[in-house]
């Protein structure tokens, strides 16, 4: 009997800081593979891409004529001089922000006017936003083609400020992540970007034109 | 210049300027009742207990919803508030009252475009007329598009499933209906009034740090472990 106890006391000694190690390769299996979609293979991940097609829905003029599903893919934002490019897809919510960049569906979409509102995780797709300074330019790939936005502040506003997700008469592009960015738990403030528009492409359907972002009259194909 | 014309000159010119100026009231008239219809919107979807509003609120919108269609829902809102006159719970109510509000229920969404799924919170589907409500026990309701895209949830809280919410929730169902009908007759897309920053902050980061400690914990613990455990069997 007091051999058998001694071999479970000596089979309990080993196999604790086993499981730990097992409990340990687990959980760091499965975050990092899901933090690896999340940055890394983001470029590789398959989204549905934005088609205006659906019947029931109201239709409006010019860009974006029919409101895009959650998790459709709406086109692609890069700022060069932090090197964040990143998918943009419908939807602000958990899930949907896992997929890349996210469009709050309650803010109009680029070329609608107004406050356009872009929010991305602080460490996955917008780890770089924290470097980026006033001036930068920020383009959003449509499938119209370009929207280029140059950024005007940067500022830190608390989670609940209710002056950021709210509609604007003059067009432009707000961007939203965590703040502080290296923390541990869930952040309490936001790091806002706010960025006014240089040029959009023309709505001419079915072609990818760009307007002259000094108002000119006439309008040039995009390269 | 004529006496006539010293008179029809200074009308012509005030209709002249009256007419964009009527144009212009219309217009901020119009737009006015479109924010009206826009704040209605967000504060019944909050009112239904909605943390993120703006999926929902983009989607009524945008559907395209019939004049008949939203009286039939704000029919059923008064049949609801019938059923759920004279009881202190929802657990009293009979099967066939169940049915009934169950029916109103998933024919008001339906009327909205939306599908709806009740699951409890590990994901298991819910039948709303078996279903009792009691702590521990949370409901919640999945609101779908019709392509079966989620656009919300609705977390009630024990205390939330009585008649008194119960019968707000149908009423604020109406009042999103009628605003939204609203809101889908502009011609431009209408923000959310006042909307909530995005949560963007995950833990995985930190969730990868606690894996990599649990195995340098266990590493460093084996060693001695293991010499304690060989001298013992010796």
């Amino acid at each position: 009997m007091r051999r058998w106890i001694r071999k479970l006391f000596i089979i309990g000694l080993i196999g604790i800081p086993s499981l730990i190690i097992a409990l340990g390769v687990g959980v760091t299996a499965v975050f990092g593979w899901s933090f690896l979609q999340q940055t890394l293979l983001l470029a590789d991940s398959v989204l549905v891409p934005y088609k205006p097609a659906h019947i029931g829905y109201r239709k409006l003029p010019g860009f974006w004529p029919t409101l895009p599903e959650p998790g459709t893919k709406l086109g692609t934002i890069v700022i060069p001089a932090v090197n964040i490019k990143a998918p943009v897809v419908q939807g602000t919510t958990w899930d949907i922000l896992k997929l890349g960049v996210g469009h709050y569906a309650g803010s109009p979409l680029p070329g609608q006017g107004g406050n356009v509102v872009f929010s991305g995780h602080r460490d996955t797709v917008f780890t770089n936003l924290k470097h980026v300074k006033v001036g930068d330019t920020v383009t959003f790939d449509s499938p119209y083609g370009p929207f280029v936005y140059r950024v005007t502040s940067i500022k830190i506003v608390p989670k609940t400020d209710p002056n950021i997700v709210v509609p604007s008469k003059s067009p432009e592009l707000t961007l939203t992540s965590c703040y502080p960015f290296v923390y541990i738990g869930f952040a309490p403030d936001r790091f806002i970007v706010r960025a006014t528009p240089v040029s959009e492409p023309s709505v001419t359907a079915g072609t990818r034109y760009r307007a002259s972002e000094r108002g000119r009259d006439n309008v040039k194909k995009s390269p | 210049m004529s006496l006539r014309w010293k008179l029809v000159l200074p009308l012509v010119a005030g209709i002249t300027l009256l007419v964009p100026s009527t144009a212009t009231w219309a217009a901020s008239s119009s737009s006015s009742s479109t924010q009206q219809a826009a704040i209605r919107l967000e504060d019944a979807l909050h009112a239904l207990q909605i943390p993120h509003v703006s999926l929902l609120f983009a989607y009524l919108e945008s559907i395209q919803l019939s004049s008949q269609e939203v009286s039939q829902i704000t029919q059923n809102a008064a049949q609801m508030q019938k059923i759920m006159g004279n009881i202190n719970s929802p657990n009293q109510l009979t099967l066939a009252q169940k049915e009934e509000a169950l029916r109103l229920f998933i024919s008001s969404a339906a009327l909205a475009h939306l599908q709806v799924a009740t699951v409890l919170t590990n994901g298991q589907p819910v039948n709303l007329l078996t279903y009792v409500a009691q702590p521990g026990n949370p409901l919640l309701i999945e609101l779908e598009d019709e392509q079966g895209k989620l656009l919300a949830t609705i977390h009630p809280q024990y205390y939330d499933v009585q008649p008194k919410y119960l019968n707000s929730f149908i009423h604020n169902v109406a009042v999103a209906a009628t605003s939204a009908r609203i809101l889908e007759q502009s011609k431009t897309f209408v923000p959310v009034p006042h909307g909530q920053l995005p949560v963007t902050a995950s833990n995985t980061p930190l969730k990868i740090a606690i894996g990599l400690g649990l195995i340098l914990i266990g590493a460093m613990t084996f060693r001695p472990l293991y010499r304690v455990a060989q001298k013992l069997e010796s």
